[in-house]
């Protein structure tokens, strides 16, 4: 117990950070039917195999349609 | 050279209406908190592949982590946030230039010189604000685990490596000022970065290329002092600047 305690500082940022980049794309993908390319599938399985942070960042760089 | 100001808060509003400006606040903070927290986990993973290490003969005693590592992670992960960077802003002229959004605020009496700036200035504030940001959350951790004083020249370091960003993002304006897609932009600051990188692999013309900047390592260690690196400091601000004025000109001339 010690031990996370110890962990802790960083852990709840980066928690916090990844998983609320996590619902913001997941929740931008699901409402949105364009993207620059590829389909929902493709990016909903692309940001959950990646989901620390680089899933989610390749489809706000590569997919988010900026219209 | 009027327009600077107009162009500059359309920028800004722009950086914030795409979400640029979320997408690398986040990029730069989880860099940020990474390379402490990779730097913390390194003995854990250790101990748990010191098993399989045991049977082919390597034995772990107690591995003992340094500020030294976290900086060293810190080091090893900026080239993926100026990538990020340099990836997201390839499309901010040739995306203007492609869908005529320009003719209208340039028709109207802005300068084009003033466009070009107010862009440049947006992405160079957008990577110091970045990087001092990453550079803050790094150095915030380090010092709550271990201590920074042992290691040499973190601010230094760093400022090198802002010089050296400055330096890409001068090169992706220049590809920019004539280039009529963002993939070319892209290849062709690509191409920068891989030759350089080629080019630096050569001892003593590393010393005044602008990679010269990017080796924190050897400052970190105190096996190089600041002086050495002044010399590629002069070169790659003279660099930019001649890079930015050459896109001020192929700007003015070419059609948008």
């Amino acid at each position: 117990m010690d031990e996370i305690k110890e962990y802790l500082p960083m852990l709840i940022p980066i928690v916090v950070v990844q998983l609320s980049l996590l619902v913001y794309v997941l929740v931008h993908i699901l409402k949105h039917d364009h993207y620059k390319t590829g389909s929902r599938a493709l990016w909903l399985a692309v940001v959950l195999i990646g989901m620390n942070f680089v899933g989610p960042v390749i489809y706000l760089i590569f997919g988010r349609d900026e219209e | 050279m009027n327009g600077i100001v107009p162009f500059f808060k359309k920028e800004i509003c722009e950086m914030i209406r795409t979400k640029r400006l979320m997408v690398l606040g986040i990029v730069f903070t989880l860099l940020g908190i990474m390379a402490p927290w990779l730097a913390k986990l390194t003995p854990k993973m250790y101990e748990m592949l010191s098993d399989d290490l045991d049977q082919q003969g390597v034995i772990i005693k107690d591995v003992k982590v340094t500020a030294l590592d976290s900086w060293l992670n810190f080091e090893k992960n900026l080239p993926m946030a100026l990538i990020i960077m340099l990836i997201i802003f390839c499309s901010i002229f040739t995306n203007e230039y492609s869908k005529g959004t320009l003719i209208p605020l340039i028709t109207k009496g802005l300068s084009r010189t003033g466009m070009v700036l107010a862009k440049v200035t947006v992405m160079m504030l957008t990577w110091t604000a970045g990087l001092w940001l990453c550079f803050g959350i790094t150095c915030f951790y380090t010092d709550f685990y271990w201590d920074n004083s042992t290691v040499s020249g973190i601010a230094f370091s760093t400022f090198c490596w802002w010089l050296f960003g400055v330096f890409m993002i001068c090169t992706e304006t220049f590809f920019s000022s004539f280039a009529s897609s963002s993939a070319q932009v892209l290849a062709g600051t690509g191409a920068v970065y891989f030759i350089l990188m080629l080019a630096g692999a050569y001892k003593k013309l590393s010393e005044l290329l602008p990679v010269r900047l990017t080796d924190s390592t050897s400052l970190y260690k105190s096996s190089l002092s600041k002086s050495d690196y002044f010399t590629a400091i002069i070169i790659t601000a003279a660099l930019s600047v001649v890079l930015i004025l050459s896109a001020l000109i192929k700007t003015g001339k070419r059609s948008i």
